[in-house]
């Protein structure tokens, strides 16, 4: 502790003591001072009080009412209210007390009547004591009294102490902050002091600090010749000696240290330039590595056959992780040795004459599928393969896949054009040997002879008619996919019909288990074709089990949110799922290539099949923009599964049945127009028997001439017509001259582009051919009504 | 040609034929449809008193002189006793100066006077105000003279005057005889002094919301409206006094419609009987008559004070108020009406001074005993043949049996008994008035100056008192309304305690009105006696 410190110890707590002396005295004093003014204000409420008790006397005694109790107690009252309002500060207050000792005055009007004659207060105030100290509700009231002997009242004014010093206590903060401000401003003061006197001693125990840390300049400021002066003299010599001697060894130092530092810095130097370098190579390795990394192709580096190096992507295409496979022979890729050996002879043949080898080949997954890969290699020294070789892989399966799929879809095209263009001929040849037993037996009674012949004619024309119809559908050239259908309805009609029947009547040993989804949505096509379809996918399950066996047929809604790959990549969307499988003796991988191909087939021809059933149910899908995947092996059964777009319309209400009564013409003048004779002979019969006038011409421009010449009513107009003019021409022709001449485009195909033309023109409607009596006469009435 | 001027002329004419009934009928749309802006009054007096403010005591003179005149105060309407400047700017304050006691009165500018015979409107000044209260304290030109007598005017200037009073007076005491009540009203100088009084009596002018129309003697008197009134034109057009004194006559025209405001009767049931017609709205208000029963101190043998106390004992004041419909009638219990006027007690004061004097028909007699009347006594009454007058004698006469005292009373005619009473004093009075404030109830029943036959200036003391004449008097010197009260309390705490006097009830006024009728005002008390038309009363326009 500084002697500074020491002085302030002992005189701080005097200046504190004679401080609150002073204060306490104050403080007494004022108390004192504040209880005499009290008393005197009292002594004022009082009086007033008194004065007021004494008015009201004067008037009862003025007017001679001092007798009358009444007046009396109105007196009493009067002056009890206003000397109860008698303010005596903010809390004291003036009442007063009757000869019985009962309070009869009082602000609070609980107090009034209340008998205090057993109070020690009140035992003074009888003893006249004027001036009073008492306790009341805890806290002490000063009050004065006097006696008012007219209604022997003693009337006090009091007001509690604490009012009474409220003014000196409010002033207790204002003393108190009096008392440490001002013990602090005198210690403040007294500080200041010291702290001067002190001052030499002070320097002189800098100056010992400085020098003892090293700071020899240090001189001590001489203020004064007394021994404060003298010791700082003696102090300076000694300083300045030290100063000296301390100067000449830090500058041999300096010398020294000048010569580390040069060193340092080479050093230094030396080092940046290589971790430069480092850091340069580091970063170009990186980057190297992030696009190799980076890469869609999967790259890697094989050293003496064994992979020293792979990237992310050759590790996702064989679905192993890099450090599953580093170190290892590439022959892990591989399926078998065989392959391997001809991969790597045929790689490194070829990077020893063109740097660069390539070979397609199928490496194995980890899972154990295959992939098919195109992998290229590139030696890191042209000169010396075993020095490493850069391979890039790509995965090429999916490439090859719809390679494969556009070469089935490019053969079926072919085959059906060629089976279409047959078709046609035989459909116009086929019409006469329908048509004709048809309209040969509405002649003839029902117990001629000829019934029967002419009904196995007609049946037999029927049978050749269905195949030509094969023929159409699978060529694409036939289906109309515009009626609301649900396959349920389809399902349960073929399982309900003859066809049926008969089949399992062949295969009594097979079970069919049905399984429709009640809620599968509709799809838009053609009931017909895709009764064929099914139909011909139930048949042949039958006849792969020829044992017997389960034959499920399950129907459901299925919708791919991406693009699914089975026998064929089949697109997003939703889609009306047919499901017709069996357990019979499956198909081979061959086989499963040409399964759709016409008149592929493992049956005997001729026998149980035309060929074209197959071929059939992949021309009505593809007509409908669905697909069909098939999931088979051998001897494990076989799955097929149609997969045909759903819509939002509903089905259309059924047609009502067909009655000639009901199709009868007027008379009306119909003009046949059809290249075929056969054609429109038939057209001819037809019509006549439904009661219309005909005329027939061969081809579009005799039409055009007779038209033009004529009146005809309506105009059945054949669409191919060579080498004349076909349909559209002629009614282009036939525009011209009567816009609004009636028509009915009659075609073999399904709506062209050419025929829609027609309708989009005269609002006409279109006939399927071969020509049939309901065809006729259905459109006949539908287009002479308009 | 002809034929085009003809055409022309007869347009003309045409349009001159029709004009005056375009023009009336835009001005008075209030009158196109059937809805009048014509009120009509019924009053229950078959003719007018006076027309002259200053003599107006009647129902039909106070309510003509409310419509015509202003005061320079004024209570306000249907509030009173509340009081409001009228045509002074503000209530007046006092000062003392050499001893004496000087009011100055501001008056409001640009107030018109109405017009008259040969006087046109013209701008109410000072010397109009001097002018009125002149007359006023004229015992020959105004019946109010003893109110006014002792205070003189001075003009300050165009608008400002001092009043003097020798006396003080305290503000209670002062400002009613400001106001639109009695003296107090200000009529037009101009219009006596060049129509002279005569003429002026018959055709007032005053300042008022409504103006002298005409008048058919014990018919009706027509007021219209006073365009320049100058607290905005009246929503009413023209106000119709019509004098009819028989209440079945006033019932008839009301129901018939032919009356939109009439006076009613207090008779009991009579009230609940008109509530249940149609558009029919019942009002009552005050201020009320006061009936008090006064003992003759100087009757034998009334003059024993055990005697007045006994007869008191014998009463029930309820039994007083049974004989009047409630709407109109409540107790009193001080000679000053508490209800009405500073000054008077209310029963829970009365009855904690011990004067209640609650009935107790044992005590009474043993008074009597003590007196030396065992047996009772009778007593000579004269009762009004008025109903309420009856009705009061009537049960007087019950309780007083109870304790052997026989009332023989005689019925006269109203104006018969109050002749009768005062000039031979009867032993026992039951007397109904309204005074505008406690120093003339107290001065006119119980100074010994208003006693009747002997007193100085005989008037209505009864009672023959004369045992606080000191207080009445000290009192209405006391300019301190607080000890002036005190006064009138203590004077009257000496008549409850000496039992001269016995206060029984007040009764309201009672009016119907149809429902379209709204007065523009509440209607609490009112100092005129009648409902009070002012220019605010309106016909509402679900009329």
């Amino acid at each position: 502790m500084t002697i500074y410190l020491k002085i302030l110890f002992v005189v701080l707590p005097l200046v504190f003591l004679n401080f609150f002396a002073a204060v306490a005295t104050t403080y007494y004093f004022s108390r004192s001072a504040l209880t005499d003014l009290a008393g005197t204000l009292l002594e004022t409420r009082l009086s007033e009080a008194m004065t007021i008790a004494s008015d009201q006397m004067k008037i009862l005694q003025h007017y001679g009412l001092e007798n009358i109790p009444a007046s009396i107690a109105k007196a009493k009252i009067d002056a009890g209210t206003a000397i109860s309002h008698i303010d005596v500060g903010n809390l004291g207050y003036v009442f007063a007390i009757n000869a019985k000792g009962v309070i009869t005055i009082h602000p609070e009007k609980k107090m009034v009547g209340q008998d205090v004659s057993h109070s020690a207060f009140y035992r003074n105030l009888v003893r006249g004591t004027g001036h009073l100290i008492y306790p009341e509700k805890g806290e002490k009231y000063l009050a004065r009294s006097a006696p008012f002997t007219p209604w022997g009242w003693t009337i006090i004014a009091t007001d509690p102490l604490r009012e009474v010093f409220q003014g000196i206590d409010t002033m207790k903060p204002y003393i108190l902050y009096l008392w440490i401000m001002g013990t602090l401003v005198t210690a403040i003061i007294i500080m200041g002091l010291l702290r001067q006197l002190t001052k030499p001693l002070r320097h002189l125990s800098m100056g010992v600090d400085k020098i003892g840390k090293g700071d020899l300049t240090a001189q001590i400021p001489v203020h004064s010749h007394d021994e404060f002066g003298k010791l700082s003299q003696t102090f300076n010599k000694m300083a300045s000696q030290l100063s000296l001697s301390h100067q000449e060894l830090e500058r041999r130092v300096l010398e020294r240290t000048a010569e580390l530092n040069r060193t340092n810095r080479e050093l230094h130097k030396n080092i940046e330039e290589k971790k430069s370098a480092v850091n340069a190579l580091q970063y170009s390795e990186q980057r190297m590595k992030a696009i190799l990394e980076a890469s869609p192709i999967g790259i890697g580096l094989v050293i003496d056959r064994k992979i020293h190096w792979v990237n992310e992507t050759i590790c996702k295409m064989i679905g192993y992780k890099d450090f599953e496979i580093l170190g290892k022979k590439t022959s892990i890729f591989y399926k078998d040795r065989e392959e391997y050996e001809r991969v790597g002879k045929f790689l490194y043949a070829k990077m020893a004459q063109s740097m660069i080898g390539q070979v397609e080949t199928e490496w194995t997954r980890k899972d154990g599928t295959l992939m098919n890969c195109n992998i290229r290699a590139y030696p890191l020294d042209p000169s010396d393969t075993s020095l490493g070789v850069i391979i890039a892989a790509t995965d090429i399966t999916e490439a090859k896949l719809l390679e494969s799929e556009l070469q089935q879809a490019r053969k079926m095209e072919a085959i059906g054009t060629l089976a279409g263009g047959v078709a046609h001929d035989l459909n116009n040849i086929l019409s006469g040997i329908v048509s004709y037993p048809e309209l040969l037996l509405l002649e003839l009674p029902e117990n001629s002879p000829l019934q029967k012949p002419l009904k196995t004619i007609k049946n037999s024309g029927e049978r050749a008619a269905t195949i030509v119809q094969d023929l159409l559908t699978m060529a694409r050239r036939g289906v109309s996919v515009t009626e609301i259908i649900n396959i349920n309805t389809i399902i349960d009609e073929q399982l309900t019909g003859p066809e049926f029947q008969r089949l399992l009547s062949f295969h009594p040993d097979s079970n069919v288990i049905v399984k429709l989804d009640d809620n599968l949505k509709c799809i838009k096509g053609s009931p017909a074709h895709l009764a064929k379809s099914i139909m011909n996918l139930i048949t042949n399950a039958a006849e792969a089990m020829p044992d017997g066996g389960d034959i499920l047929i399950a129907t459901e809604t299925i919708t791919f949110e991406t693009a699914w790959r089975g026998y064929e990549t089949i697109e997003r969307g939703e889609y009306a799922a047919v499901t017709i499988s069996d357990g019979g003796i499956g198909i081979s991988k061959e086989d499963m290539e040409r399964i759709f191909e016409p008149f592929y087939t493992k049956k005997k021809m001729g026998r149980s099949g035309t060929g074209l059933g197959m071929a059939v149910v992949w021309g009505t899908i593809k007509d409908h923009d669905g697909y069909i995947d098939v999931q088979s092996s051998i001897n494990k059964g076989a799955t097929f599964t149609l997969y045909l777009p759903t819509t939002q319309e509903s089905p259309a209400e059924a047609a009502p049945h067909f009655s000639l009564d009901k199709y009868k013409g007027a008379g009306e003048k119909i003009l046949v127009v059809d290249d075929s004779p056969v054609q429109r002979e038939i057209a001819e019969s037809i019509l006549l028997k439904l009661g219309y006038q005909v005329v027939t011409v061969p081809s579009g421009e005799e039409a055009v001439e007779y038209v033009r010449t004529n009146r005809v009513d309506l105009l059945i107009l054949d669409m191919i017509m060579p080498p004349g003019m076909d349909g559209l021409d002629t009614y282009r022709e036939i525009f011209l001259i009567k816009p609004e001449q009636k028509i009915i485009v009659a075609s073999g195909f399904s709506e062209t582009e050419r025929v829609k033309e027609i309708l989009r023109m005269s609002n006409g409607r279109y006939l399927k051919k071969p020509y049939s009596l309901e065809g006729i006469g259905v459109s006949l009435k539908e287009v002479l009504s308009t | 040609m002809r034929i085009v001027l003809t055409a022309l002329f007869l347009c003309v004419l045409y349009s001159f034929n029709t004009l005056p009934a375009q023009c009336a009928s835009k001005n008075g749309l209030k009158n196109a449809d059937t809805r009048p802006s014509v009120l009509r009054l019924g009053l229950h007096v078959s003719g007018m008193g006076t027309l002259d403010p200053h003599y107006a005591s009647g129902s039909q003179d106070r309510a003509f002189a409310d419509m015509v005149f202003n005061g320079l105060l004024r209570y306000t309407p249907g509030e009173a006793p509340s009081i409001e400047p009228d045509l002074a700017t503000h209530i007046p304050e006092f000062k003392m100066i050499g001893g004496r006691q000087v009011w100055t009165v501001q008056l409001r500018e640009k107030v018109m006077f109405h017009s008259g015979p040969g006087v046109k409107p013209y701008e109410l000044t000072a010397d109009d105000v001097i002018f009125s209260l002149q007359k006023s304290a004229d015992s020959n030109r105004s019946a109010y003279a003893g109110e006014y007598s002792n205070m003189s005017v001075e003009k300050t200037d165009r608008y400002t005057i001092s009043i003097i009073l020798e006396k003080p007076l305290s503000p209670v005491l002062f400002l009613p005889k400001l106001t639109n009540y009695a003296g107090g009203f200000i009529i037009s100088k101009k219009a006596i002094e060049t129509m002279g009084y005569e003429e002026y009596a018959q055709h007032p002018i005053g300042t008022g919301p409504f103006h002298f129309g005409y008048h058919i003697p014990k018919e009706k008197l027509v007021l219209k409206a006073n365009d320049q009134y100058f607290r905005g034109k009246p929503s009413l057009d023209e106000v119709e006094i019509h004098f009819i004194p028989k209440i079945q006559d006033r019932e008839s025209m009301f129901l018939e419609g032919k009356l939109d405001v009439t006076i009613g009767s207090g008779a009991k049931g009579w009230a609940e009987k008109m509530e249940k017609t149609v558009d029919t709205v019942i009002d009552t208000f005050g201020v009320g008559e006061v009936s008090t029963i006064y003992f003759n101190t100087l009757h034998k043998p009334l003059d024993d004070i055990r005697v007045r106390k006994a007869l008191i004992l014998a009463m029930d004041r309820e039994d007083f108020l049974a004989t009047t419909s409630k709407r109109v009638a409540g107790g009193v219990y001080s000679p000053v009406p508490e209800q009405f006027l500073p000054g008077g007690m209310t029963k829970e004061q009365v009855q904690k001074l011990g004067l209640g004097y609650a009935k107790n028909i044992n005590k009474a007699k043993e008074l009597l005993s003590e007196a030396g009347y065992p047996d009772g006594f009778s007593l000579d009454l004269v009762s009004s043949e008025k109903r309420l007058y009856r009705s009061l004698y009537g049960v007087l006469r019950k309780e007083l049996a109870q304790i052997g005292v026989i009332c023989n009373i005689e019925v006269v005619s109203h104006s018969a008994m109050h002749k009768e009473i005062r000039k031979n004093p009867k032993p026992i009075v039951i007397y109904g008035a309204w005074r505008p404030n406690a120093d003339a109830y107290l001065t006119r029943f119980f100074h010994s100056d208003s006693t009747i036959v002997t007193g100085a200036r005989p008037d209505t003391n009864f009672s023959n008192v004369n045992s606080i004449d000191a207080l009445i008097e000290g009192a209405r010197l006391e300019i301190y309304p607080e000890k002036q009260i005190n006064l009138w309390i203590q004077s009257q705490i000496k008549i409850l305690n000496d039992m001269v006097a016995f206060p029984i009830m007040y009764t309201k006024q009672l009016y119907l009105r149809k429902s379209y009728v709204d007065y523009g005002h509440p209607l609490h008390a009112t100092m005129a006696l009648y409902p009070q038309i002012t220019e605010k009363t309106t016909f509402t326009e679900n009329n």
